[in-house]
């Protein structure tokens, strides 16, 4: 018997009968969508603030210094200080900028943040739109911000801005395509494309996709965190090489905006990557104790602060590594993938949907996971491993006998 | 630090807080060490990048990590010891191919061989005077003096002439940024805008010192 807390959404539901009871359908439909909207829209902004101040602190632990702390307690306020001196700062506008183009990016590139937070299933019948393409949705509006960040980059005429927007175009091009290809698998597998569809079926079968298709997370994590612009593969605003990439010209609270989208994108990856590969709001049998959506939030930020620990350790790719890990690495292994993938729900059919047949898979996918991309990283880092990666100890001076000096050093 | 000495003695709280420093600072080499010398996306940022050759570094007067990181161990504090180097026992970390990576692996074995140093200094250091009386104006014979250290950036050399007055007749400061950064066009000829930020970061350059 789940437990009722004032957490649980009961008191809606009884609203919702009410209504109904009382009402037209319309009228249900339209409190619904308001409701609903809301609580969505005050999770993700709410959400920004706080991820500011968690990237923030986590990196500053991660790197051995101390991240805010002056503005309230543990600098928790910082992010609404932040907030507060964006929104005062002049808005300027490049002369030779294109005005109404350089004016639509901030927003085009919110919209589609904040739309992808409405196929996600929080609970059990908690979906804002329980589309049944759900994640052909969630690929189609996510290209959407890399084209309106290649047209800030361009309408801002400035040629570090037009250098990120390229980098950007050339980037999102070859991600989408592992992105998508290891997208497909977990499709294959649920045989739906709704995002509350596939949590159904991980509840139903009591697997995760993420252990029966390991390295369709493989993939996935990699590509989406390159598509977010995020370190390692940040070469979009890459700031020591092309000042701020695409957002060089923008101030105020239209860089303000750049910036709460990138946090929200990273939020609604950890989403994907816990509906659809960790099993959403489900934690076997535990949702019946726990309130769903609490769970289903608990994951977004576990993978959340994965994302910040990649950002705060590793260094950022060169973008012809970064394309050349697409195209050479990736997108082969997504294509074996599917192959494994269908392969495996064509054998599985064969033998009527038994259970024991996926446990066997989880085996297997495991087993080839480590194969395939042992195999993929050897080809890449052979060269890496060519010379010792340490050093010699030498306890006196010695030079070695040069011959003649060539020419003077500058000519 | 100052003609005749230091400014001042160090306080008491300087002892425990270096000590724990040193003891901290190997378990943290270590760590980084762990973290960066197998990742893959440093190797291919740096390995094989800004590759210097030892010929062309002896030719362009190259110091420090950089020119040890080709493979010469050359160590001022070793071939023309001052102060006290020639009472520590340290050794020499020597690269293999000067690229990049080299440069830097010099540069946190380096680390290491200091924590060592500031070890054996802290045995041995007395107590007494931190200073002698200097006169106000200093007026030394008239000549010429040359002396370097190995600064961490490579050899730093102050040239002076007297002409017998308190004011030097000419002073000129080798500074190893400025003579280290001679190789930047040599290393980043055929690569990309990103490796040089590296290449310019791996040659561990100080603007103040460039500006001569």
């Amino acid at each position: 018997m789940p437990l009722l807390y004032w957490y649980d959404f009961d008191p809606l539901h009884s609203l919702y009968n009410w209504l109904r009871d009382n009402t037209s359908s319309d009228v249900v439909y339209v409190v619904a969508a308001v409701v609903a909207a809301t609580g969505i829209l005050s999770f993700v902004g709410l959400g920004a603030l706080v991820n500011v101040w968690l990237e923030r602190r986590i990196i500053g632990r991660i790197q051995v210094r101390k991240g805010p702390n002056r503005v309230g307690p543990f600098g928790l306020l910082q992010p609404v200080a932040d907030a507060i001196k964006l929104i005062q700062k002049e808005v300027l506008q490049p002369r030779a900028s294109d005005r109404a183009l350089f004016n639509l990016p901030p927003i085009l590139v919110f919209i589609p943040a904040m739309l992808s937070f409405s196929v996600f299933a929080w609970a059990p019948d908690l979906v804002y739109a329980d589309l049944n393409v759900g994640v052909l949705f969630l690929l189609a509006i996510s290209s959407v911000t890399s084209l309106a960040i290649f047209v800030a980059g361009w309408s801002s005429n400035n040629k570090y801005a037009l250098l990120g927007a390229m980098r950007v175009i050339a980037m999102a091009i070859s991600y989408e395509i592992p992105l998508v290809l290891a997208l497909l698998a977990p499709v294959i597998f649920a045989g739906t494309m709704s995002l509350a569809g596939i949590v159904d079926f991980q509840r139903h079968y009591d697997v995760w996709l993420a252990f029966l298709l390991p390295m369709s997370l493989f993939i996935y994590a990699i590509s989406a965190t390159a598509e977010l612009n995020r370190t390692p593969a940040d070469i979009a605003e890459a700031e020591s090489e092309i000042v701020a990439g695409f957002h060089t010209e923008y101030s105020g609270m239209k860089f303000g905006l750049f910036y709460a989208v990138e946090l929200i994108n990273s939020l609604a990856v950890s989403g994907i990557v816990a509906s659809l590969f960790f099993g959403g709001y489900s934690l076997y049998g535990l949702d019946d104790y726990i309130p769903p959506w609490i769970i289903f939030i608990g994951k977004i930020y576990f993978f959340y602060f994965g994302l910040i620990w990649l950002r705060g350790t590793w260094p950022r790719l060169r973008i012809d590594q970064l394309m050349a890990f697409a195209w050479k690495m990736l997108i082969p292994m997504a294509l074996i993938n599917i192959v494994i993938a269908a392969t495996e729900v064509f054998l599985w059919r064969q033998l009527e949907w038994s259970n024991w047949v996926l446990a066997a898979f989880v085996a297997i996918n495991l087993v080839l996971m480590v194969l395939i991309i042992g195999f993929f990283f050897r080809m890449i880092t052979r060269s890496f491993y060519r010379l010792p990666r340490r050093v010699r100890l030498v306890h006196d001076v010695s030079v070695p006998s040069l011959p003649a000096p060539g020419p003077a050093v500058g000519s | 630090m100052r003609i005749g000495g230091v400014a001042f003695d160090v306080p008491d709280e300087w002892y425990p807080a270096i000590n724990n420093l040193m003891a901290e600072m190997p378990d943290r080499i270590s760590e980084y060490e762990d973290m960066l010398l197998d990742n893959e996306i440093l190797l291919a940022r740096s390995r094989d990048i800004g590759v210097l050759s030892p010929e062309r570094a002896i030719n362009a007067s190259i110091s420090g990590p950089a020119l040890r990181a080709t493979g010469i161990a050359w160590d001022i504090r070793k071939a023309d010891p001052y102060c006290l180097y020639d009472r520590f026992d340290f050794d020499i970390p020597v690269g293999n191919n000067g690229d990049c990576f080299d440069r830097f692996v010099v540069r946190m074995e380096e680390m290491r061989q200091s924590v060592s140093i500031i070890r054996q200094a802290l045995q041995q250091l007395p107590g007494g005077p931190v200073s002698t009386p200097v006169p106000l104006a200093i007026r030394p014979e008239p000549g010429e003096a040359y002396a370097r250290i190995e600064s961490p950036k490579g050899e730093l050399g102050f040239y002076l002439v007297s002409d017998g007055g308190p004011a030097p007749y000419r002073w000129h400061v080798r500074s190893p940024s400025f003579i280290n950064l001679s190789v930047l066009k040599d290393l980043s000829v055929g690569l990309s805008l990103a490796d040089a930020i590296v290449i310019l970061g791996s040659l561990d350059i100080n603007v103040g010192e460039i500006d001569r």
